[in-house]
């Protein structure tokens, strides 16, 4: 039935402002568009939408497909390059761009940005969560365009047109509760429907779909249960891979634990780091199952006794910061090389001194003859 | 050189005259240079004591005007594979000489940091094209260099600059920038400077940009900017149990210093000793340290490697 009723014109889609797809095709203004928003809002539909509408072929790649950078070379690289066989006008979707795995799909990302430069043809990209730093580069290519959810009125409609053309029987206040249980996903509320009829007629409803368990509760699990069969399971519904879950462990580990707790369950992350670079470099991925053991049980038996309190968690906060410091060291690093070159020193020597050099870096004769730009002259101005 | 606005390279000296210290050995290579020959080089000691000032005072000598096109200077802990050695090197060396010279010189400075393969190509080279080109290298410890290389060359051994010529330095940078030097300023600097003058020469030039007159308190200032004394800290954070103090300022100081995990993990291992605990736990410690820095080598991720040492600072 979900088939049934996918859009087949922009529009269609309830509750987009999908004219906006068609401003930014017929722009050119960037060569690739970047829809996002929570699931089931039709984000993947108004591409099909259009495609149908004007005629365009559509080349989809998404996130079953790996996505290392030679997959998104090969696939996505070529296909940006060539014409399309009949002379179609063509689309390149890219779908759950945030999908992208940093590490199992490393490059994935970049790659993407280089093909987006190059590419012949336009790019969609669709995504629920950009906002990542990761994406930095990807947004700022783009152009951006926001779905929201949809109200349930909206669906309500919807709803009702798709039960009056196929005749089904219904009451109205039983289509607007289910309209209004899926906050907004269209297309849950499609399947539920579907689901909800029996020979043209609409009965009883059913269970709340399961929604993905948040981050945060399954960390409660780890750090306050010794429940194997509890703990065993606990991150199996997180929608996080493993790293960045070890990253929340870290960061919120010492507001649960203390003393000996604390040693032991630090032992654990330092193990589970281990098998991470292992993992890493042999591509040996059996080892996930020690690395999720440990993050689990481990962690979780490392308390010698059942913790209560309520402890509101932090959000991992260091990738940002090695990130900034990253940029930072960067500049620092490009400033000791043109030191080196004018002072017979290695760029190492340079970087070292670099805190007693950066009281004079930016004196006007200095800077001028090291040829620093204005980007390194207003760095050293911070870091004076 | 002299109108560097870098004083590095300001007061770098432009003849034999000029170096100060090292007496013997500017005798014997400004000889070589009035005989219009020179043997391959190498020049050890500690940093900035005027290797490469010397190599480059050789240079100009000889080669006069053309020294720029005769004269190739590599910086090893930069470059120091051995692609180096076969590409850029060789090309120079075997090409002739421009001007009237017989030769070309190429200034290797850092070379104990040459890898083994590198320094291995290199004494093929040497030997090749030692009728064009004529290496110094400049190192810090000549152990790390290999034997048939130290063979080829006429060694020589840097002194570190003794006070009474350190003072010189002094005495000439603040007369030509009219800077005032009391006393205790001028032990404070020869104290940060190790007797390493482009050090000195760096802390007086950002000593200048605070005040025309140098005082201790100054100097020390620059310094301690410069020198991550907060390992300290972060190990008596852990120790009192205030482990997350202990994690911030770790975090803190690895980034604002930009320090690996293993600079920061051999200072901890040494400040190991001097904590107030138990003899028995400060080994324990120390065997933990080994550990961690064994997991940082195998390539994991630094700072939770050093989160779970701190916890095992924490008292029991």
């Amino acid at each position: 039935m979900i088939n049934e009723y996918k859009p087949n014109k922009l529009n269609e889609i309830i509750g987009q402002d999908t004219k906006k797809i068609l401003d930014w095709i017929n722009s050119g203004r960037k060569k690739s568009l970047l829809i996002h928003g929570p699931t089931g809002t039709g984000k993947t539909a108004s591409v099909y939408a259009l495609a149908k509408e004007f005629n365009y072929e559509i080349l989809e790649m998404n996130s079953s497909d790996f996505r290392k950078k030679e997959h998104i070379k090969n696939i996505a690289g070529e296909a940006s390059q060539q014409q399309s066989l009949f002379g179609k006008k063509k689309i390149i979707l890219i779908d759950e761009v945030d999908g992208i795995s940093g590490r199992k799909d490393f490059g994935g990302l970049a790659e993407l940005n280089k093909v987006i430069e190059k590419s012949k043809h336009p790019i969609i990209l669709t995504g629920n969560e950009i906002f990542d730093s990761k994406f930095n580069a990807l947004r700022r290519k783009s152009e951006l365009l926001e779905f929201k959810a949809v109200n349930y009125l909206e669906i309500f409609n919807l709803l009702k047109k798709i039960c009056d053309e196929g005749k089904v029987g219904y009451s109205e206040k039983e289509l607007k509760n289910l309209a209004r249980k899926n906050n907004g996903d269209v297309r849950a509320s499609i399947l539920d429907l579907e689901r909800s009829i029996v020979n043209k007629k609409f009965v009883e409803s059913f269970d709340e779909r399961d929604y993905k368990e948040k981050i945060e509760d399954a960390l409660r699990l780890v750090f306050k249960s010794k429940d194997v069969k509890v703990l065993l399971n606990a991150f199996s519904r997180v929608d996080e891979d493993l790293n960045e879950i070890l990253l929340w462990l870290d960061e919120n580990l010492s507001e649960e634990y203390s003393d000996e707790d604390l040693k032991r369950a630090y032992e654990k992350l330092s193990k589970v780091d281990v098998y991470r670079g292992r993992i890493l470099r042999r591509q040996y991925y059996r080892f996930l199952v020690y690395q999720s053991a440990l993050m689990s049980v481990g962690v979780g038996l490392s308390k010698a006794e059942k913790r209560n309190g309520f402890v509101e968690y932090k959000r991992p906060s260091r990738i940002l910061k090695m990130w900034i410091a990253k940029q930072r060291n960067m500049k620092r690093k490009s400033i000791a090389e043109k030191i080196a070159k004018k002072t017979h020193s290695s760029v190492k020597n340079a970087y070292k001194e670099f805190p007693i050099l950066v009281n004079f870096l930016n004196e006007d004769g200095v800077a001028n003859e090291l040829e620093l730009d204005d980007d390194e002259i207003e760095f050293l101005r911070g870091e004076k | 050189m002299k109108d560097s606005s870098i004083w590095i390279e300001r007061f770098r000296p432009r003849d034999f005259k000029e170096i100060i210290g090292q007496d013997a050995i500017v005798k014997r290579i400004e000889a070589f240079v009035k005989q219009k020959n020179l043997p391959h080089l190498l020049l050890s000691g500690p940093a900035g004591v005027g290797k490469s000032s010397l190599a480059l005072v050789a240079a100009k000598q000889l080669f006069g005007d053309s020294w720029r096109q005769n004269f190739l200077e590599l910086n090893a802990s930069d470059d120091r594979g051995i692609d180096v050695v076969r590409n850029t090197i060789k090309d120079f060396a075997r090409t002739k000489s421009i001007g009237n010279s017989p030769f070309k010189i190429i200034l290797l400075d850092e070379s104990d940091s040459l890898t083994r393969d590198a320094q291995q190509a290199l004494r093929r080279t040497m030997e090749q094209y030692s009728r064009t080109c004529r290496f110094i290298l400049s190192c810090n410890y000549s152990s790390r260099i290999i034997d048939p290389i130290q063979s080829r060359c006429t060694v020589f051994r840097f002194k570190p600059l003794e006070k009474e010529s350190i003072n010189k330095i002094i005495d000439n940078i603040s007369k030509e920038e009219k800077l005032k030097v009391n006393d205790k300023a001028r032990a404070a600097l020869i104290y940060v400077s190790g007797g390493d003058v482009r050090r000195l020469e760096n802390v007086m030039q950002s000593c200048s940009t605070m005040s025309r007159e140098i005082t201790e308190e100054l100097v020390y200032e620059i310094i301690s900017a410069a020198k991550p004394k907060e390992i300290r800290e972060i190990l008596d954070f852990a120790v009192k149990g205030k482990f997350e103090n202990a994690r911030d300022k770790l975090l803190d100081v690895m980034l604002k210093h930009g320090l690996s995990g293993l600079d920061i993990i051999k200072q901890i291992q040494s400040e190991i000793w001097s904590l107030d605990l138990k003899d028995e736990r400060k080994i324990e410690l120390v065997d933990k340290c080994g550990e961690v820095e064994f997991r940082m080598v195998e390539g994991s991720d630094e700072y939770l490697q050093l989160e779970s040492l701190l916890a095992n600072f924490m008292k029991k």
